[in-house]
């Protein structure tokens, strides 16, 4: 196991009706990824499927704001467009913020027990807890 | 009476073998009190339900208690199983996170024109004809494929809408809560995502807990009640589990957002992010109220077109189409009702969120021919075991209120980790005379009936509570999984 494997990464911790996802990395972009992931396999088992689409957000807002609303992003693409992220990346661009999803059609994949409805701002957590290390805690209600 | 230590620095104080107080402390505003037996005490330290009864508590406008019903369980901001009512005339606040996101999520049962026995042979291929013509799953694909102004129909009338449209049958609206049209609809107040998450989903399963199940009418406790409603020992019944799919799901987070922005200008602070609130005579608590109106009428709308493709089936499979709605009630809700406080008639904001309106013999909003009787009250129990069907009872506890379901006790994970698999699953709930088709056999676990509370003991619980009394209860022999 490398240091770079180590440094980022996500876990779906166990809640009675819910799913907890945790997440962290070196950067916050990093560690917004990694919780982008942490929802997709708790929806879906991505395989060999690779990319069709591909679709832009821009994220304002505080830290949390930014975390739910591209968790809600990934939830509404699901069930809005039969779309599932097989790869995101979170950046600055142009003085903001944006994340960039590359999706696949739903059919394309595995899917996983319940689906997502929504994001709760209970108990959600998402700081640097040391320079270089990000991490967030948010609940997804199934 | 005992005291028990709650281990958030809160004691549960025993006033009945089935009633526990959380004493006012910090900022609570009233008393909590938990509905249970030792049994079904919620385990302190895996699960906070208690901690959330106390912060519900706080809410602005709380009258009476902060109430857990039975099958309480571990939430977010509202346990699951949580009620609580605020008083509209004095600054009381409506929260999106005491209805939940699956707004209107309910239960609703259609009792068929027969008996175990006629249907017996002819079970396995009614199943599979479920089973293929039941929308199900995540995301998009519904009964009814809709445009945007019918949409706009489906979130002002409810099932009023598809009733007149030949779906269905007047009986359909008289035996629904709010006689399938809950008014104050303001689609204006539903956004494009919610709107676009709902369009291909009118008539949908969806997955989960979701379920349609076919029973069987087991056993009559109350023979003067369950005439009322309809029923008779052997009788071949259908409950449905179901609610707004991704449109209540997108209202209750473009909301809960409103609410935090506005929350500052209310001077209102609240000891839980998801207990985001406005009062219910302000802006944003029309707004929500509006929008949430709009989600409960495509919850009933979605159960309808449901029952609608379950006649179909039954048409087919027995020539029977003829299956007669019992009642349909939501467990997830906010609405305005009026009840007795302190001697006084009082507006209320009613939140259920995991709990049931139940009201008791007499209340003026039942179809007069259950009024003697008091409410249905619709109460499942998890894949394989019982369902039950209650009543209503005086005075009416906790703002007329009972529970809504055996409640979870063990995490998905959880249950996925100690079961022996789907296909054993599927197997032996067959061998014991069920007729399964999931969605998806690796996930069947998850609604494992070891992953939920003893329903028994729910019930049992409910009638000492003086919550709901028990009228029939209901055995599965076929389910079809969302």
């Amino acid at each position: 196991m490398t240091a770079a494997f180590l440094e980022r990464g996500h876990a779906i911790r166990s809640h009675t009706a819910d799913e907890i996802l945790e997440a962290w990395g070196p950067t916050r972009e990093a560690c917004l990824e990694e919780a982008v992931l942490a929802l997709v396999d708790s929806i879906a088992s991505l395989g060999e499927a690779g990319w069709s689409w591909h679709h832009r957000v821009e994220l304002t807002g505080s830290d949390e704001e930014s975390l739910v609303a591209l968790l809600e992003e990934v939830i509404y693409l699901l069930e809005a467009d039969n779309a599932v992220p097989v790869r995101v990346r979170v950046r600055t661009h142009g003085g903001g913020e944006v994340a960039d999803f590359w999706l696949t059609d739903r059919s394309r994949v595995t899917s996983l027990g319940a689906a997502p409805k929504g994001v709760a701002y209970s108990q959600l957590t998402f700081r640097e807890e040391e320079p270089g290390r990000w991490r967030c805690m948010v609940t997804v209600d199934v | 009476m005992s005291l028990q230590d709650t281990g958030r620095g809160h004691h549960l104080v025993e006033d009945s073998p089935v009633r526990w107080r959380l004493e006012p402390r910090g900022s609570m505003r009233v008393p909590g009190v938990v509905f249970a037996s030792q049994q079904l005490l919620p385990d302190v330290h895996d699960d906070q339900s208690l901690e959330q009864v106390a912060n519900v508590a706080t809410l602005p406008g709380i009258t009476g208690a902060s109430y857990a019903m039975p099958d309480v369980h571990w939430g977010y901001g509202f346990p699951i199983g949580g009620v609580a009512a605020t008083d509209v005339d004095a600054g009381g606040v409506v929260s999106p996170g005491g209805v939940g996101f699956d707004i209107s999520c309910g239960v609703r049962l259609l009792a068929a024109p027969l008996d175990e026995d006629e249907l017996s042979g002819r079970l396995p291929a009614l199943m599979d004809l479920l089973a293929a013509t039941i929308p199900r799953g995540m995301g998009r694909g519904g009964v009814w494929r809709v445009t945007a102004v019918q949409l706009d129909r489906i979130l002002t009338e409810g099932a009023v809408y598809p009733v007149s449209e030949g779906y269905g049958e007047p009986g359909d609206l008289q035996r629904c809560e709010d006689a399938g049209q809950l008014l104050g609809a303001d689609p204006a107040q539903v956004g494009d995502r919610a709107r676009r998450r709902g369009l291909g989903q009118v008539g949908s399963l969806g997955s989960g807990n979701h379920f349609l199940e076919v029973q069987v009418v087991d056993e009559i406790f109350d023979a003067e009640t369950a005439a009322a409603f309809g029923l008779h020992p052997g009788q071949v019944c259908v409950m449905i589990h179901c609610g707004s799919r991704g449109l209540g799901h997108q209202i209750c987070s473009d909301h809960v957002r409103v609410m935090r922005e506005a929350m500052p200008r209310h001077g209102i602070t609240v000891p839980d992010a998801q207990l985001a609130c406005a009062p219910v005579d302000s802006p944003e608590g029309r707004g929500y109220l509006g929008a949430l109106a709009a989600a409960a009428n495509f919850a009933r709308v979605n159960r309808q077109l449901l029952t609608e493709a379950t006649r179909d089936a039954f048409e087919r499979e027995t020539g029977h189409r003829e299956l007669r709605l019992v009642y349909d009630v939501s467990h997830n809700l906010a609405k305005l009702e009026t009840h007795d406080v302190d001697g006084r008639r009082a507006r209320l904001c009613v939140h259920r969120k995991g709990a049931t309106r139940a009201f008791p013999p007499g209340a003026a909003d039942l179809p007069e021919d259950l009024r003697t009787v008091g409410q249905p009250v619709l109460l499942p129990g998890s894949m394989g075991t019982a369902s039950y069907v209650m009543a209503g009872v005086a005075p009416g506890e906790a703002f007329a209120s009972t529970a809504h379901g055996a409640g979870r006790k063990m995490s998905r994970h959880e249950a996925k980790r100690r079961g022996q698999g789907g296909a054993n699953l599927r197997d032996e709930l067959g061998a014991s005379g069920v007729e399964v088709r999931a969605g998806s056999l690796r996930d069947l676990p998850e609604e494992a009936p070891y992953a939920y509370k003893d329903v028994e003991e729910v019930v049992r619980v409910c009638e000492l509570a003086g919550l709901s009394r028990r009228v029939a209860r209901m055995r599965p022999i076929g389910v079809v999984k969302g």
